[in-house]
């Protein structure tokens, strides 16, 4: 017989205010990037928040091509582990490009706390189609991770890992209350279909995403935040967006288009314990059945099982 | 389907947010962009100036003698509305001097020697200036390839080049472009009495409704028929998209070495910006 799924024992935590740091980083430019960094880790320092959030690639640029070797750090470089250590009293996600320092490259996210690295995330999902072309140049992550930080347990999915809803999935199953999303979204489509209309109208990108993070949010009881870039690289718009959703799909903290912003939100436990109390979505996935099921789908209906 | 209604404001910003970035990005404060007198450049003009600011655009008519009077007159409504800063630069002489000894040279190619030469007029304001060249070619030309391959076709940046025609008329009239601006037959004033839809031989509103489905939503042909619309009008708009590739594309190198340019020397051009 299933049990409910959640471990017991991760809530109960204080709540904490964190920082969707909204930021423009400089193609290729990791000085200016770094720095960027730290005034971004000073505004959190002194505004009294427990974590900050950056998005993907936020050391880096996203449209790297053949930079990407140019601007890649292995975990222990020098200048990462410098920024790592200016994050005393506080926590951060930091994006940038990994490399193993044998030709495969990845985009990661670091979480850093208290002047230590805690955590890495490799991008799983590349997007190779139309305009993205992630996998010419990067090299897939092998997992997703949910790892325990003060913001209480999280895992960290970047841009497209989220569109597939299995990696939100994951996280959540193991343990996770706080997915962090951090993207470099481009904005795309200013057609009047779908309906939204008016000075508050979005790219009909950001609605989809926005739909998305919502929905996670309520299908796994959790936090969601979700922190896109600004700022154009060769024409193509970041329109920022970010947001921070509860675990009863709510917006809490909203981040304008176009511009930069360290926005904060609060991060609640009681609101994980409330929502799931009244929608215990998350307790009562049978993941035991699912498994079962994935298991019987991969090896009846695909030949050549991943 | 409403996929060609646009969202003004947000394109607006959008689009004001991409000159204000990619000008000063690079280090520039201003731009340059030729004023026929048409909705294209009028709009781009309105979007540089709210960028910028009007005193940072320079607004440059390039008559020929042939050009039609009321070209001039429209161009001057738009430094009007817009505040923008203007000159006049008259290539009746560089042109007259090129074909004088050539008066065999027919309307095609006066007509894009005309072209390459505002471009090259443009460029050189742009020394002067310390700006960057505005493009003024929308979707729609740019599919069809309806413009004049390093003529007005070049710029350093085209904010409106991803709009179509009927979608640059939305905006334009949004943004406060002039009335005659707006509703006037859409020409290149290349030679008189010249309409793009009567060289073309259809009209934008056509163009636009078959170019979305066929470029955005990726339609084959037999379902823009099976919808109702004219066989031959959409092979024909369909065959001139492919027939124009070249001219969207940088030009072709033979490849001998390992990393060629734009093969496999792969940067963005804003590399490091």
């Amino acid at each position: 017989m299933e049990t409910r799924a959640t471990k017991s024992g991760e809530g109960g935590g204080k709540p904490v205010r964190i920082g969707l740091a909204q930021i423009n980083p400089s193609l290729g430019d990791l000085d200016r990037n770094f720095q960027l960094a730290e005034r971004n880790l000073d505004m959190a320092r002194e505004r009294g928040l427990t974590a900050v959030l950056f998005p993907e690639l936020s050391l880096t640029g996203y449209f790297l091509k053949d930079m990407v070797s140019d601007v890649a750090m292995r975990l222990d470089d020098l200048r990462l582990k410098s920024l790592v250590s200016k994050t005393k009293g506080l926590d951060a996600a930091i994006g940038f490009v990994e490399t193993d320092g044998l030709g495969s490259h990845f985009i990661s996210m670091l979480y850093a706390s208290d002047g230590e690295a805690v955590h890495v995330h490799r991008k799983v999902y590349l997007p190779t189609y139309g305009m993205f072309e992630d996998e010419r140049f990067f090299t897939a992550g092998g997992k997703f991770r949910a790892f325990d930080c003060r913001m209480g347990r999280s895992a960290i999915l970047i841009c497209e890992d989220f569109w597939h809803l299995s990696a939100a999935y994951i996280g959540a199953m193991d343990g996770a209350v706080n997915l962090i999303v951090a993207s470099n979204s481009p904005a795309r489509g200013v057609s009047m279909e779908n309906g939204a209309d008016g000075p508050e109208s979005r790219f009909e990108s950001l609605e989809i995403q926005r739909a998305m993070n919502k929905a996670a949010a309520f299908y796994f009881g959790v936090y969601v935040l979700f922190v896109n870039r600004v700022g154009y690289e060769d024409g193509i718009c970041f329109g920022g967006g970010s947001e921070a959703v509860d675990p009863f799909g709510r917006t809490v903290a909203e981040a304008p288009l176009f511009e930069e912003a360290l926005v904060e939100a609060e991060i609640d436990p009681r609101r994980v314990a409330l929502a799931r109390l009244n929608t215990p979505l998350a307790q009562d996935e049978k993941l035991g059945l699912t498994i079962r099921e994935l298991k019987r789908i991969r090896d009846e209906r695909f030949k050549n099982p991943y | 389907m409403n996929g060609l209604k646009i969202h003004t404001e947000l394109t607006r910003r959008a689009l004001v947010g991409f000159i204000r970035n990619e000008v000063r990005k690079i280090g520039f404060e201003s731009v340059v962009l030729g004023l026929s007198g048409g909705v294209d450049s009028a709009l781009s003009a309105l979007l540089a100036a709210e960028a910028l600011g009007p005193d940072k655009v320079l607004g440059v008519m390039m008559p020929y003698k042939t050009s039609a009077p009321d070209s001039l007159e429209d161009a001057r409504a738009v430094v009007r509305v817009s505040g923008i800063r203007s000159r006049v630069v008259d290539i009746t002489p560089a042109i007259d001097a090129y074909f004088d000894p050539r008066p065999e040279a027919g309307a095609l190619r006066r007509g894009n020697k005309m072209a390459r030469e505002r471009m090259s007029v443009l460029y050189d304001l742009s020394v002067e200036m310390k700006a960057l060249a505005l493009g003024t070619s929308n979707k729609t030309e740019l599919l069809l390839g309806y413009g004049t391959l390093f003529g007005d076709m070049a710029s350093a940046l085209n904010p409106i080049g991803d709009l179509y025609k009927t979608q640059v008329w939305q905006l334009a009239a949004a943004m406060g472009a002039p009335e005659s601006v707006v509703s006037k037959k859409p020409s290149a004033d290349l030679w008189e009495g010249q309409t793009d839809e009567g060289e073309l031989g259809f009209s934008y509103e056509s163009a636009d409704r078959i170019l979305y489905r066929l470029v955005d939503l990726r339609w084959p042909i037999e379902r823009l028929v099976e919808e109702g619309f004219d066989e031959a009008l959409v092979r024909r708009i369909s065959g001139m998209v492919r027939m124009s590739q070249f001219k969207r594309k940088p030009p072709i190198i033979a490849k001998l070495s390992g990393r060629t340019i734009d093969r496999d020397f792969l940067y963005s051009r804003d590399w490091g910006m």
